[in-house]
């Protein structure tokens, strides 16, 4: 029983089809909308505070100095 | 067999390039950044790079005190580039490498990133693996001090179902740095010892020489209808100098206008601890802990308190000559930033106006 609940939280409740994901693949889905201005805004943020990491945006060095 | 490469690959190009303005009372930056994708047979090659025009006035010896500023310009150059093998649709495995330069600070970093689909595609889940190399340095001449990184990044996202997505996030960051000045310290920047409102002399930064950082997010994507959705994530920050960190954000984005207008809206809040060595003033002892041990001047790593509010608007136009899709934006943050227990800049208020243009082939 417990395998099975944390199965369905991995794994979502129930099974949704291809074509069930046209939502998801919607601009409006996108987080962050725009990649570039999010990396952007990132690097202003990392000189302005000390935390740093588990972040939606990419990027390989910030070069926050 | 390269002409079809080239032919299949101008299928599904995409280009970006933008300019923001960051404008606070002290410094200018006009920040230029481009970025290109192309798509070949099973692989996916992308780049970009990004350049900071920095003005303003920084502080040469004292902490940030702005009567003893002297006018400055620097400009920082970064690049970075990834490619991204996808024989299959279910999992990719990749490569990536960047480097950022200016007159007073270099780094180079460069790792994997592998991804995978689980569970019948409910669930994907991306891994990947940076170490990296920075050296600051004065220019005028003066302390320089180097360190190495190494970051292990962990993304999944779940679908819960055909309206919703759930993705974790975490990162765990290790940070070696040589014995001049410790990590993050700023060359430039010196503590004041003072008695009473006077200062008997000032000594460099000198933070520890390692720093461990992990941090785990949480992000829930929903989608109201076809053209509405909103997302709220919360982050949970902490590292070996004692901060830790707290960040909620809220998003909304719309499609208007047959998909044509997106207009996209975030508020960003974060509450930060100060480091366990961070001090507003250091005394004149020389049996002072502050005076043999870790010293700092950098008011980012006192307590904050950050708002950011960001509006954007991108326009689209559909089939425009050879393109697919060409898309022209503007926006506009408000980033507050107050640091409650930093008594000689207590608050720094910024504003961010920029543009870009992307289109797809």
């Amino acid at each position: 029983m417990r395998k099975a609940l944390l199965l369905a939280i991995l794994v979502g409740c129930g099974p949704v089809h291809p074509w069930e994901r046209g939502r998801l693949l919607s601009p409006v889905m996108a987080d962050p909308c725009d990649p570039l201005a999010a990396e952007t805004t990132a690097h202003i943020l990392a000189t302005r505070e000390a935390m740093h990491g588990a972040s939606a945006v990419g990027g390989a060095s910030c070069g926050c100095n | 067999m390269w002409v079809q490469l080239i032919a299949s690959a101008l299928a599904a190009d995409t280009v970006g390039a933008r300019v923001d303005v960051y404008q606070d009372p002290w410094i200018t930056v006009v920040a230029p950044a481009a970025e290109a994708s192309v798509e070949l047979p099973d692989v996916t090659i992308s780049g970009g790079t990004a350049l900071d025009f920095v003005s303003g006035a920084t502080p040469v010896v004292l902490t940030d005190t702005i009567s003893s500023a002297t006018w400055f310009r620097d400009t920082r150059v970064s690049g970075d580039l990834s490619a991204t093998l996808h024989p299959e649709t279910t999992w990719s495995i990749g490569g990536h490498v960047g480097a950022s330069t200016e007159n007073d600070f270099a780094s180079g970093s460069g790792g994997i990133t592998a991804s995978t689909d689980l569970a019948h595609r409910r669930a994907t889940l991306v891994g990947s693996l940076t170490v990296g190399r920075e050296t600051a340095w004065r220019a005028t001449g003066g302390p320089k001090e180097s360190s190495t990184t190494g970051q292990v990044d962990v993304r999944c996202t779940v679908v819960l179902d055909k309206n919703t997505t759930l993705t974790a996030f975490g990162t765990g960051r290790g940070e070696w740095c040589g014995d001049v000045l410790g990590c993050g310290a700023n060359p430039y920047r010196s503590v004041p010892f003072v008695d009473g409102d006077d200062v008997v002399f000032t000594v460099h930064e000198r933070h520890p020489d390692q720093r461990w950082r992990g941090a785990g997010a949480l992000r829930l994507s929903r989608a109201f209808g076809d053209w509405t959705a909103l997302h709220a994530m919360y982050r949970l920050y902490g590292d070996s100098w004692g901060v830790t960190g707290h960040t909620a954000e809220i998003a909304v984005a719309r499609q208007l206008f047959d998909e044509r207008l997106l207009l996209h809206g975030k508020g960003r809040f974060a509450w930060q601890g100060s480091a366990g060595f961070w001090r507003d003033t250091y005394g004149t002892s020389a049996t002072d802990p502050a005076y043999t041990d870790w010293r700092t001047a950098d008011g980012e790593l006192s307590g904050l308190f950050e708002t950011v509010i960001e509006g954007q608007a991108k326009w689209s136009f559909y089939d425009v000559g050879a393109l697919q899709a060409l898309a022209i934006d503007l926006r506009v943050a408000g980033m507050w930033f107050r640091y409650p227990n930093h008594a000689e800049r207590p608050r720094r208020a910024a504003v961010v106006i920029g543009g870009g243009v992307g289109a797809s082939f």
